[in-house]
């Protein structure tokens, strides 16, 4: 059963799925919904707490779903509205919650609203989309998707006239200044959450509204629409959650999370790149800046982290000398490139390197904010550089050694896109039965992780202060929420470090490994020295134990 | 035989140190060989020997006694006041007994390492000697006291026993690992009812000796399971004559003990390597009976210490955390599944069945046998079930009379008799 804590996200592990590419029950080489349910189990295994589940609507498929053409209906390769009520019923009753994405910004140019829009200026439907004589509005704001479009604005020779896009050309945007595109937007979100979700990933929330001299994002009219999303959600849905994607700098962000009335969660897109330029430059300072330059969020709020997802590894939040560093630390080969970013899965951007791996786990697990696994990352998946866009990092999920990796019954020849398939990201060596059945593989680490990060809400509500130790390849913090107080300690190095740490306020104190429950030697007045091995880490308690010696009172007479 | 026997006797005459081996050639032969196993044990040895010297002169004034201190380096002066306390009618003997590496890390219940070793250099002097029984004593015991010789020796030397195992007064939650595991299994394999309170003092009689013990292969085996455990499960297993002897409270001088796995491991593993051996033994028994006893029977005392349950409910649910690959490999998929099923229990509602305890047990006994998994690895993932039946154990009977523990413990101990087929069937097709 589901926890009824409305807080419930701030402790929360999230699971990123594209439904396409988790598991196919029909044999037609595409995941659906009944496949997914399916695999709850395994979910509930690893302890996820909540699904986030890519766009399954019907769609043109131009832009992996996020150009939907129809917000009420599942796409029919992905299954039916009741395969949907069924995967919430059953993911609640494993106490799993299920976010899918909310594409709020545009539409598919395939979606009825944009035809009926495009017909005639005398259409009802005409101002549900930016039209436009001229491609000359709005001329400060940026292109996104600088690999594929040249302007943001696409002329339609049915209508006439140009209409606005941030995104592909066939992803129109819709038009908030209308009160009934608003209004349907809502509408939207009712039926789904009527359906039992328990909230929304709100794609490209900066950019809804459009205004001249501006670079149209973050908008105060945008933050007004969002508002009134939040409201509804207050009115009606207790407990379900509004989590926002705006790729930008933390203090912009902020506002997104208002007083509290705005979004539940959003994003921290620049701590992403800054925990891989730490840990490849073996220095603390980019992460521990990057939280400098993280503003408080108000207590009902909450950041997530992440490490990789569907799209490219984004550069944008970086200057021209960190992106540089970037794509030749982790990126020299051009195929690697996406956009502004770097299109590789966790595994393969960091060598297949098991210490690196659980490195930068150890830190999205441990730094305030939820964790979101991007699926297969969980066993180290690999990727396809070969496959066009980003599909090199949405290939099917490898759940064995078998035909199609356990993905689907079908030909080969019929499958979405096809199963990494090279020696060392094959899926003879990356698959989560073989995973489940190794005690020490990646998929059991991550699960015992996830375990104990569930034991100490100070991971999910806990404060952080950075340690500045005069070893600056150990990233140190404190995590303290309540009587809990956390030491979390990283070596960012390929090499072996020791490091002395100013823990006076915790003397007498005796450290308590949370791992393996190991202690740790006395805390005293003088510095804390500890050692760790390369890209090595510890996760300590240093609450005092108030009870006593940690005996059961039987040892000494159970002979 | 005969050349096996002669190995045997071959190898522990060079087990003995070269001048013990002297004095023995010219030593005449002794009715009754008292040893006291000591290391830095100046606080309570002496007033032990006193006790031990006087009760055998009460006893039987008439045999000669040879008391033997069985030393392990102490530089306390433990030995010279041994001697004293012994005074000048006794015959005293101070030896140094071997003390292997593998030793070190065995948990002593007298604090003594190599206690092996010198439980089979007093055994193989008692039998140079001919002595008609050889005791054994903790030299950190305090509650001994003038009827323990009459009490230990007195069934070998006037009833014919082969083996005198302690019996001491516990409380209600005492010697909770002896109670719920090593007694119930070893009367459920082997038919006798023993207490199996290891360490403190037994007593061998000679054909005990040198029929039964002084034959044992003498590995590291015997080392890692504690030569207590060894002892206890021989008298058991082989068909002689056991006695138990109602020796009161055990009250010893700084008794060390190692973290409650190692213990576990070394206390389980010793019966379960021994299972090996005597599986055609322990296969045909049914039931069970009683050993006799001399000394004072009591029951349980009623003290309670200071228990946490809740610290043991969650030590058990540490290793549903830690443990489940492991339990997984161990353990029957059905008893697996019950296991699993117990976490979701809160504190107050928390019960582990006795009979899927037993069920763990055997369990853990099969794939100890079918070596499953490393062999320490597999003991110690033991610690958090037993911490988790005994806290049900206690959560079920702490309110109650102390009756309603020894009930619940007989209960156990008929369990594991009546669900023996379990084991059996499954050791069998093990061998098929």
């Amino acid at each position: 059963m589901l926890n009824n804590d409305p807080l419930w996200y701030k402790d929360a592990v999230f699971y990123e799925i594209p439904v396409k590419a988790f598991a196919d029950s029909n044999g037609d080489g595409i995941g659906d919904v009944q496949g997914l349910i399916g695999k709850l189990e395994y979910l509930k295994w690893l302890g996820v707490d909540c699904l986030w589940l890519l766009p399954f609507y019907p769609s043109p498929m131009r832009d992996d779903g996020y150009d939907v053409s129809d917000f009420y209906n599942v796409a029919e390769h992905f299954g039916t509205k009741e395969d949907m009520r069924k995967l919430l019923d059953e993911a609640h009753s494993l106490g799993i919650r299920v976010i899918v994405d909310l594409v709020l910004n545009h539409t598919s140019d395939q979606h009825a609203w944009f035809q009926e829009s495009r017909r005639s200026p005398e259409s009802p439907m005409h101002h549900y989309y930016v039209w436009s004589d001229t491609d000359r509005k709005y001329e400060k704001a940026r292109i996104i998707f600088i690999d594929t479009e040249k302007s943001n604005w696409t002329w339609d020779p049915e209508a006439k006239a140009f209409y606005w896009h941030r995104f592909f050309s066939h992803q129109p945007d819709l038009n908030y200044d209308n009160p009934a595109v608003r209004e349907a937007m809502l509408h939207v979100m009712s039926f789904w959450l009527d359906q039992g979700l328990d909230g929304f990933r709100c794609d490209a929330v900066p950019y809804l509204l459009e205004r001249e001299g501006t670079i149209c994002e973050n908008l105060p009219e945008t933050h007004d629409y969002l508002k009134e999303i939040r409201r509804r959600i207050d009115e009606a849905y207790q407990g379900r959650i509004l989590l926002a994607e705006a790729n930008q700098w933390p203090t912009d962000v902020r506002p997104y999370f208002g007083d509290g009335d705005e979004f539940h969660m959003a994003f921290h897109f620049p701590l992403m790149p800054r925990l891989y330029m730490g840990l490849r430059s073996e220095l603390c300072d980019p992460i521990i800046d990057m939280f400098t330059h993280t503003p408080d969020i108000p207590d009902n709020c909450q950041w997530c982290l992440f490490l990789r997802n569907h799209d490219e590894l984004t550069l944008e939040m970086c200057s021209g000398e960190e992106r540089d560093y970037m794509y030749y630390t982790y990126a020299r080969d051009p195929k690697m490139r996406r956009n502004i970013g770097i299109a590789r899965r966790l595994a393969p951007l960091l060598d297949n390197d098991r210490r690196k791996i659980e490195l930068l786990n150890s830190m999205v697990f441990t730094m305030p904010g939820s964790p979101i696994i991007y699926y297969g990352d969980e066993i180290g998946m690999g990727d396809d550089i070969r496959l066009k866009d980003r599909d090199g990092v949405r290939t099917p999920m490898q759940w064995t050694m078998g035909q199609n990796a356990g993905f689907s019954a079908c030909d080969p020849a019929q499958l979405y896109l096809p199963v990494v398939s090279d020696s060392v990201y094959g899926c003879q060596s990356i698959n989560v039965k073989s995973q489940r059945e190794m005690p020490h593989s990646l998929l059991q680490w991550m699960k015992r992780m996830i375990e104990v990060r569930k034991r100490f809400p100070a991971f999910g509500r806990g404060s952080i202060s950075f340690l500045r130790p005069t070893n600056g390849k150990v990233l140190a913090y404190v995590r303290r929420h309540e009587d809990t107080a956390l030491l979390i300690v990283h070596n960012l190095a390929a090499s072996a470090q020791s490091v002395e740490l100013d823990l006076k306020e915790f003397a007498g104190v005796r450290p308590i490994e949370l791992l393996g429950e190991a202690r740790f030697a006395s805390i005293t007045g003088s510095p804390y020295v500890l050692t760790l091995a390369p890209y090595g880490y510890y996760w300590l308690n240093l609450t005092p134990d108030r009870s006593g010696p940690e005996s059961y009172g039987i040892e000494q007479t159970a002979l | 035989m005969v050349q096996q026997a002669m190995d045997d006797h071959d190898s522990n005459v060079q087990f003995v140190p070269e001048a013990v081996h002297e004095r023995l050639e010219r030593a005449e032969p002794v009715d009754i060989v008292v040893g006291v196993l000591t290391c830095n044990d100046k606080l309570t040895a002496p007033a032990l020997t006193r006790s031990l010297m006087e009760g055998f002169r009460q006893y039987s004034p008439g045999r000669k006694v040879l008391l033997v201190n069985c030393d392990a380096g102490s530089n306390d002066g433990t030995s010279d006041l041994i001697e004293q306390a012994a005074g000048d009618k006794a015959a005293c003997w101070t030896v140094h007994h071997q003390i292997l590496g593998s030793s070190l890390h065995v948990i002593s219940e007298s604090g003594v390492p190599g206690r092996e070793a010198a439980v089979r250099l007093l055994a193989t002097m008692s039998d140079r000697l001919d002595a008609k029984t050889c005791l054994v004593v903790d030299g950190n015991m305090k509650s001994a006291d003038l009827r323990w010789p009459e009490w230990l020796a007195g069934p070998i030397l006037d009833k014919g026993a082969a083996c005198v195992v302690p019996r001491f007064m516990r409380n209600r939650y005492e010697g909770t690992l002896t109670n719920t595991l090593l007694a119930p299994l070893t009367r459920a394999l082997y038919g006798k009812r023993v207490p199996y309170h290891l360490g403190g003092a037994f007593a061998l009689s000679d054909r005990f000796i040198r029929s039964i013990l002084l034959p044992q292969p003498w590995d590291e085996e015997i080392a890692q399971c504690g030569i207590d455990g060894w002892v206890a499960t021989l008298a058991s297993a082989e068909q002689v004559d056991v006695c138990q002897a109602a020796l009161g409270p055990r009250q010893q001088q700084g008794k060390p003990t190692g973290d409650l796995a190692t213990v576990i491991a070394q206390a389980v593993g010793c019966i379960f390597h021994l299972m090996e051996r005597f599986e055609d033994r322990w296969e045909p028994v049914k039931g069970s009976i009683d050993v006799p006893t001399v000394g004072n029977p009591t029951k349980l005392g009623d003290h309670v210490g200071t228990l946490h349950v809740e610290r043991m409910v969650q030590g058990f649910r540490q290793g549903l955390r830690d443990l489940v690959p492991v339990w997984q490999i161990v353990l029957s998929e059905d008893t697996f599944q019950q296991v699993l099923e117990l976490g979701v229990e809160g504190l107050e509602d928390f019960c582990f069945p006795s009979s899927l305890w037993v069920q763990v047990v055997y369990d853990l006994a099969l794939a100890y046998h079918d070596r499953l998994l490393h062999r320490e690895h597999l003991l110690k993932s033991l610690t958090p079930l037993y911490l988790g039946y005994t806290a049900s154990l206690v959560l079920a009977t702490r309110g109650k009379p102390v009756e309603s523990v020894e009930q619940e413990l007989e209960r156990l101990a008929l369990q594991y008799e009546t669900m023996k087929p379990y084991l059996i069937q499954r050791w069998r097709w093990n061998h098929e």
